[in-house]
């Protein structure tokens, strides 16, 4: 389905994805995060980090950072601030409802988005296994796709 | 107040001015702010070397800065706190801290006469998201296609800067040292035409910050046969945007960064030799 979108298709920018091009929300290292997460994409070396910050089931801040292209930083800044503030299990139910949306866009764009909903289920494993007393700096979760759009064997 | 903060805040400044420059069409004053912005990197190559030989760890982290000004004025206006501020921030027992505020002090001295002519006022429109890029016809599918060009590859070039100048600043090796020197001012170069292309499209905006996990610990021989492969993309890519935008002077400009890529190529082999 995604691979009928034109070049032209992929490429259109509208007054939204521009200003998250422009000024991606909630963009850098988070200090005292409780769970940190990475996408990595093995084939182009791409990777995404997303830092949460979660207390009684609400995440309280959530910020990331990206080795990739304007995809990834788009979907991140969109990402981030639909869940930030919200309950835990809303930030699940939006990830997973973003990655069943990502199915119509092209393949490349499709891995390259995924990479962020990668890296927040990778912070939340590392802030279970912290929790657990797991002395783990990054949890880390590897694309099966790459940004290329080829499956990575 | 911490080595490591003057070091951010003088990261900082160094965008502000830079994208100021960027920022302004007059082609004077334009000029002006771009060697300002220089001597602030300058300024902060010192610093990142006083950091070294005192054994403190930095990295390339910097706070949100609004620089979307609607006039010149706003912006001198807006410059010279921003310099008095980092001014504030210098530790005076530095050696360095006199000479940067001997630069500022004329930078300061420079905006203040540009703030009493009237004549060098005028609308700021480098931030307007109209994306019709100044003088220029361009149609849909090439608006888009620059537009999102110019975001990938400014924020590269800015952090190929940033990256060479970390690896500069511990390398022991003269060739080396020289190499990356020649790196950073092709990538100051690039930085200069894109941001001003994207000024000339309304969508000039700070690139986002650099993640340390792309400079720290790093192994710099794969980073430079990995970044070889990074400029057959990007002249890729560069030849694919020539093709398809409709306008002749853009184009010819995008085929000329091409082939730059070829001895930014050979400049990074000869660095690769030198870990054999």
């Amino acid at each position: 389905m995604g691979d009928n979108i034109t070049q032209e298709e992929q490429n259109k920018v509208t007054a939204e994805v521009m200003e998250h091009m422009m000024n991606p929300r909630n963009y850098g290292k988070m200090e005292d995060a409780n769970g940190v997460g990475m996408g990595v994409d093995k084939k182009t070396g791409e990777f995404a980090m997303v830092y949460i910050k979660v207390n009684e089931a609400v995440i309280e801040n959530i910020t990331f950072g990206c080795n990739a292209c304007q995809d990834t930083v788009v979907a991140g800044s969109l990402f981030t601030e639909m869940v930030k503030g919200d309950t835990l299990a809303n930030g699940v139910k939006a990830s997973l409802i973003m990655d069943e949306k990502l199915n119509i866009a092209p393949k490349r764009q499709q891995a390259c988005s995924r990479m962020i909903l990668k890296a927040f289920d990778a912070a939340l494993e590392n802030k279970i296994n912290r929790e657990s007393g797991i002395d783990e700096e990054i949890f880390t979760i590897d694309m099966k796709e790459s940004c290329e759009g080829v499956n990575i064997s | 107040m911490s080595l490591y903060q003057t070091y951010q805040n003088k990261h900082e400044l160094w965008l502000k001015v830079l994208y100021a420059s960027f920022a302004i069409s007059d082609e004077a004053i334009k000029s002006r702010l771009y060697e300002f912005s220089q001597i602030e990197f300058r300024h902060l190559k010192w610093l990142s070397n006083i950091l070294k030989e005192k054994d403190i760890s930095y990295d390339y982290e910097k706070r949100a800065i609004d620089i979307e000004k609607k006039t010149n004025f706003n912006y001198f206006a807006y410059l010279i706190d921003e310099i008095k501020l980092c001014v504030k921030s210098y530790d005076t027992t530095l050696a360095l801290s006199a000479r940067m505020v001997s630069d500022e002090f004329y930078i300061i001295n420079i905006l203040e006469e540009y703030l009493k002519d009237i004549k060098n006022d005028a609308d700021i429109t480098a931030f307007n998201r109209s994306r019709n890029y100044e003088g220029k016809n361009l149609d849909d599918q090439s608006r888009d296609a620059l537009t999102i060009f110019l975001f990938e590859e400014s924020y590269k070039e800015y952090e190929l800067i940033l990256l060479y100048s970390y690896f500069q600043n511990y390398t022991t090796d003269i060739l080396q040292y020289n190499i990356y020197q020649d790196m950073i001012d092709e990538s100051q170069f690039h930085l200069k035409s894109f941001g001003n292309m994207q000024a000339k499209m309304g969508i000039l905006a700070i690139p986002r910050s650099v993640i340390e996990q792309l400079y720290k610990n790093k192994d710099i021989k794969q980073f430079l046969i990995d970044g070889i492969q990074e400029e057959e993309n990007a002249k890729a890519e560069c030849a694919r945007l020539a093709e398809a935008v409709n306008d002749e002077q853009i184009s010819k400009f995008l085929t000329f960064v091409m082939f730059q890529e070829n001895y930014h190529i050979e400049l990074m082999k000869k660095a690769i030799e030198q870990f054999d």
